[in-house]
């Protein structure tokens, strides 16, 4: 069988998982795109989230005592600062998260299902990595930040995977169209 | 997450290899459309240099890409992999080995669309003075470095969906013509004929 035959038979067999997978790469960069560059929604929505991240996370790290205060996006602590800029929003994660929903074929209400509690949840988990990032930077200066390049983001998106396989598993394989 | 960590060292320690193959050949191919513009891979940094033409001395103009921001992807999608189930271990190594093929692939283009923003940042700059980068090339590179554990999700879950993990069936056995008055080779002890071979009105 020539080559390019092969090809296309290797296409028409896995349609399917190619459709997932434009549609996936195609909603990824449109969200990234709407959330991350564009002026208007950046300066309108993200920007007052990231205040409101900083308020979140001077409020959870002031439990434990340690009298930050908040500038905008920014946390300021005697022991160490925080400036919440882009790629701290978990915008990457919900993007990468909302992709998948919609890739998949299943119901609405399947997919209402998985907005309704991963998004809340990915934006929990990137709270709670600020707060960590925050604590890291308390008493491992020298490493943080490699810790939040590689190790912090990474497990965002882990998490936010496993969100994915978790409702893909538990909801919109039930509910999958024919 | 573990494994993750534990292929980390390894990942650093092949980045001069990496920047190697991705500086050569991104300067193999940018080579062909634009000679004023070479790119050197220099230990972890692939180096762009350009020449821009001034009337008596022509001046060069250099940048520096960290090969790691364009490829800390790749030990967490080689974490993932190795965590994924498959049918057998040559499948694993095989999905292994295409995903991060693919990976290693996609860093030629990065390199390619950093060696494009130099070039046309000293461009504006002899034109307008100062350079703006403000462009949907940058916002693309910056995006394809910044969501490099989303990009090796994606190559993740194309591996799995297109069934790289699960073995290569066998070749199907030939198909072997049987006598109609032989035994049945479904095992049921009648003739063919009387049996699988029974054929209706």
């Amino acid at each position: 069988m020539p080559t390019s035959q092969r090809v296309v038979n290797f296409i028409h067999a896995n349609r399917k998982a190619f459709r997932f997978l434009v549609v996936f790469a195609l909603t990824f960069a449109a969200c990234y795109f709407v959330f991350g560059i564009v002026p208007g929604v950046r300066l309108g929505l993200i920007q007052p989230y990231t205040h409101f991240l900083a308020s979140a996370v001077a409020a959870v790290i002031n439990v434990f005592g340690a009298g930050a205060t908040t500038i905008d996006s920014q946390v300021l602590s005697p022991r160490f600062s925080l400036s919440i800029a882009m790629g701290c929003d978990a915008v990457e994660a919900s993007s990468l998260f909302l992709a998948g929903v919609l890739a998949f074929p299943t119901s609405w209400r399947a997919r209402l299902i998985g907005f309704a509690f991963g998004i809340p949840l990915i934006h929990a988990i990137n709270l709670a990595r600020l707060v960590g990032l925050y604590y890291a930077g308390v008493y491992l200066p020298s490493v943080v930040e490699e810790l939040h390049v590689y190790v912090a983001q990474t497990i965002v998106i882990l998490l936010s995977t496993a969100i994915l396989i978790l409702w893909l598993d538990r909801f919109a394989v039930q509910h999958r169209q024919s | 997450m573990i494994l993750y960590l534990a292929l980390l060292p390894l990942w650093w320690y092949s980045l001069p290899a990496l920047a190697t193959v991705a500086g050569v050949t991104g300067d193999w191919i940018y080579g062909l459309f634009d000679p004023r513009v070479s790119i050197n891979p220099d230990r972890r940094i692939v180096r762009v240099f350009v020449t821009a033409p001034a009337i008596n001395d022509p001046q060069t103009t250099s940048s520096g890409l960290r090969l790691d921001t364009v490829t800390y992807g790749l030990p967490m999608l080689a974490a993932l992999v190795l965590v994924t189930r498959a049918d057998s271990i040559l499948a694993k190594m095989r999905a292994l080995v295409v995903g991060l093929g693919v990976m290693v692939v996609l860093t030629v283009p990065a390199v390619l669309a950093w060696a494009k923003l130099t070039s046309l940042e000293v461009d504006e700059k002899l034109a307008f003075g100062s350079g703006d980068r403000s462009s949907l090339l940058f916002y693309a590179f910056h995006g394809y470095a910044f969501s490099q554990p989303v990009v090796a999700v994606a190559i993740w879950l194309a591996l799995m969906m297109l069934g790289l993990f699960k073995a290569k069936s066998r070749q199907k056995a030939p198909i072997v013509a049987v006598a109609r008055n032989a035994p049945c080779p479904c095992g049921s002890g009648r003739k063919y004929k009387r049996c699988c071979g029974l054929v209706s009105p």
